[in-house]
């Protein structure tokens, strides 16, 4: 995901977060956005495209969790985007521990070019508030 | 590095902003970062709940009053009052005209004036 342009100033692109679990979104959008992305957040399939069909919100990517409540999973989601937006990138998160790799893996290309702090530390906050014991990135 | 500190500390306030329309929540939510809030946006009470109940510091709750699933906004300011006294409460709604026994700290009718918003949100944390 480059988005840096010649001249070495980062535009900064926007991400479109779809994660029903809410302290999973939470921690998520909230370190894209100490990444410097643009982050905006929804619940499930029907609001992304609410979000997806508003042509001046311009989302440059969506990071979709493949379970997702509602008519419409995250697979599903992720096809009406190639049809409709083939621009707009998509990255699958299919649980906590892929989702903070995926969003590290963001802002290592992001606008900050380097990562806030580490991953780990993403994981362990979401299951820290969710009130279980944080599975290790590196397992 | 903690991204949403469980005690007060030198950073922004943080606002729980709970809206069911998703268009009015993403521009509130966006309008308030500008003004240099941190905002943790939720789609429902429940989700809400589930903020509460993580211990997340969550300094002003601004609800929707009528939520399209769920606990409606004024039982959930009721349920933070008691188990967040310190939480400042602002309830937000079209038409319906807020229950007084909710203790709200401020009301506002919808389509909420932001610059009206985000005055009365810094005079309700502004030290006393």
């Amino acid at each position: 995901v480059s988005n840096k342009k010649a001249d070495g100033v980062a535009t900064v692109r926007t991400i479109l977060v779809v994660e029903d679990q809410v302290i999973v979104r939470m921690v998520i959008a909230a370190y894209l956005r100490d990444c410097g992305y643009r982050v905006v957040e929804a619940v499930h399939a029907a609001e992304a495209l609410d979000i997806l069909n508003q042509p001046e919100i311009s989302i440059d990517l969506v990071f979709v969790s493949v379970e997702l409540p509602g008519t419409m999973n995250g697979f599903q989601l992720a096809g009406w985007i190639r049809e409709n937006l083939p621009k707009v990138q998509i990255v699958f998160a299919t649980n906590a521990k892929r989702a903070s790799k995926k969003a590290a893996e963001l802002c290592e290309e992001g606008p900050f070019v380097a990562k806030p702090y580490q991953p780990q530390a993403v994981v362990d906050q979401i299951q820290r508030l969710l009130g279980v014991s944080a599975p290790r990135l590196d397992q | 590095m903690p991204i949403f500190p469980l005690v007060d500390s030198e950073v922004p306030a943080t606002i729980l902003l709970v809206e069911d329309e998703v268009l009015i929540r993403l521009g509130t939510a966006s309008d308030l970062r500008l003004n240099g809030f941190e905002v943790i946006e939720v789609a429902s009470g429940e989700e809400a709940l589930a903020v509460l109940e993580s211990g997340v510091r969550v300094d002003v709750l601004l609800t929707d009053i009528r939520l399209s699933q769920g606990i409606d906004g004024e039982t959930l300011a009721t349920l933070f009052r008691s188990r967040r006294p310190n939480t400042k409460i602002i309830l937000a709604s079209g038409t319906v005209t807020p229950n007084s026994r909710v203790g709200a700290d401020a009301t506002f009718i919808k389509p909420v004036d932001m610059r009206k918003l985000v005055g009365c949100i810094r005079q309700l944390l502004a030290p006393k």
